[in-house]
């Protein structure tokens, strides 16, 4: 028995052709996550809806911005997952068990986070209804490289958590218990957040608006499209202000000259 | 990729030491089943507080028939909000297995009788509805038993009328099923604010769903028996006069013990 059921995310995953982790979990250049912190949620949207994806995004998670953490403050990373359900003995002790026998220490939320690596997002499924960690694992997460955690449940620690810069936290209660009456089946499976579906993998794009699932072989595409959409919206902005175009020119699709004008522009353009 | 897991199955029902499925699967023997339709919520809850088991029960259903029990053992599925990338695994994992239909008919023609199909639908309703009336008309026959849906029910006129037939349900709809996937058959599954595995013996009354585990279904059907024939002695000798009733509602004196022993034993079975 494993908790990591990697050939399943092999074969879930089969359209990405790029590095994966131990866990067959692919791991997007770090190069295109960097990329994607210009992103919008709607630009990322647009991209996966053309695809066809159309259960990628949640929303409604409790606003924590503050002095302490601008609303502004956009997370990137790639997602690691975790189920978790309410707790029976015939469940959780083989899981104990297991977790043991691979040599895992203290209790299964702690597992997940010595899993994390560099440019991880964890995400989580607690049924809106149980918290996840404090602020003890939640500075494991940052020591680990982690860039934020999604929990669809909560945190206790909140006041100490929100002083963690550059680390983004999706959740929806905020309660100072621990994580009573539930165990975790999964790590690095398919888990649901609320209306969403998230795969290991997934570049999380966490915005001001919620949190969208970049599945791995789409998010290149995604940056590469805001890429151009803003290089375009550069361009025309320039030119109206110049008074080269009007505005009704600027917001259609580009004449042949234009085009022209545009190809150059971007060629000659600095940066 | 598999939509089963035998391995992960056998490991957490390892206190089970009887017969199994294909799947894993813990079989409770027909006999506790069918003694199972007997026992309350309340007697079985008991059982499972003691034995460490808080969290198998789920309440807040819509009830089809809220006068019939619905009793047997646990079939499981898992939907999540569909994806390509993760569907299309899944339909080409179903093509390889043979398996034909809409994923929600490949767990249904898994069924056996004495089954209860167990789904998780995190509550959806709207393109939500795990079955109208063909496929619960499959369901009946198969299992001639029920169905727990965290999820919305179609055709529920229909399916109203089905003799021997039971549905719990969170809401009606006469959308059918879209937009989901199902990564998982007979996997551990969360229904509400409790966990079921596949094997449990679900029971099912007025007041909500209770998921047994396997290997303590015996104790609860046993217990719940002795309660019914202490019960039974009691009131008999409180309307004979015998004892009071103050004297019946406690823990019995030795000498009622004997008494209630020579009862029983003419008394034959429950």
């Amino acid at each position: 028995m494993k908790i990591t059921d990697t050939d399943r995310i092999r074969f879930i995953t089969s359209e990405w052709s790029g590095e994966r982790d131990v866990h067959g979990r692919p791991l997007v250049p770090d190069d295109i996550l960097d990329r994607m912190k210009a992103v919008t949620t709607e630009e990322a949207w647009g991209v996966l809806r053309s695809h066809g994806y159309h259960h990628n995004f949640v929303g409604e998670f409790i606003d924590l911005s503050s002095d302490a953490r601008p609303i502004t403050q956009v997370v990137v990373g790639r997602a690691i997952t975790c189920r978790w359900v309410p707790i029976r003995p015939d469940l959780h002790d083989p899981l104990v068990a297991l977790g043991e026998d691979e040599g895992r220490i203290g209790f299964l939320n702690s597992w997940v986070i010595d899993e994390m690596v560099d440019g991880d997002v964890l995400v989580a499924d607690l049924f809106s209804r149980v918290n996840l960690v404090g602020d003890n694992l939640t500075a494991a997460i940052v020591a680990n490289g982690g860039r934020g955690m999604v929990i669809d449940g909560g945190i206790r620690d909140t006041q100490r958590i929100i002083e963690f810069p550059d680390f983004g936290v999706y959740m929806r209660r905020m309660h100072p218990e621990a994580i009573p009456g539930v165990t975790m089946p999964d790590i690095n499976g398919v888990t649901r957040i609320n209306q969403a579906t998230c795969i290991p993998g997934d570049v999380v794009l966490g915005t001001m608006e919620g949190v969208i699932f970049i599945p791995p072989h789409l998010a290149e595409e995604v940056v590469v499209r805001s890429e151009s959409v803003r290089l375009r919206d550069e361009f025309g902005q320039q030119r109206i202000a110049e008074g080269v175009y009007t505005p009704g020119e600027g917001d259609r699709e580009f004449s042949a000259d234009m085009q022209r004008d545009y190809d150059d522009w971007v060629a000659n353009r600095q940066g | 990729m598999k939509l089963t897991n035998p391995e992960l199955i056998r490991s957490i029902t390892s206190e089970w030491k009887g017969e199994r499925d294909r799947s894993g699967r813990p079989l409770v023997e027909s006999d506790i089943v069918r003694r199972m339709e007997k026992v309350t919520s309340e007697e079985a809850w008991g059982v499972l507080r003691r034995n460490g088991y808080h969290h198998n029960f789920a309440g807040d259903f819509h009830i089809l028939h809220p006068e019939r029990i619905l009793v047997g053992r646990a079939v499981t599925c898992r939907f999540v909000p569909t994806r390509p990338d993760l569907n299309n695994a899944i339909e080409r994992t179903g093509e390889t297995e043979g398996r034909i239909g809409g994923q929600n008919s490949w767990v249904i023609d898994e069924l056996v009788e004495d089954d209860v199909i167990v789904v998780d639908l995190f509550g959806k309703i709207f393109d939500g509805t795990f079955a109208g009336d063909n496929l619960s008309t499959a369901i009946r026959v198969s299992t001639k038993r029920g169905m727990v849906i965290d999820g919305g029910l179609r055709d529920t006129q229909r399916i109203y009328e089905m003799e021997g037939f039971n549905a719990f349900i969170r809401g009606m709809d006469p959308s059918a099923i879209n937009d989901v996937a199902m990564p998982d058959i007979n996997g551990i599954i969360r229904i509400g604010i409790a966990t079921c595995l596949p094997g449990d013996v679900v029971l099912g009354t007025m007041e909500g769903v209770m998921f047994i585990p396997a290997h303590l279904a015996e104790e609860v059907v046993v217990s719940s028996e002795n309660v019914r024939l202490r019960d039974e002695f009691g009131q008999q000798r409180i309307a004979e006069g015998v004892y009071t009733a103050g004297e019946v509602d406690r823990e019995y004196s030795e000498e009622m013990e004997r008494d209630f022993a020579e009862w029983s034993a003419n008394r034959g079975p429950a």
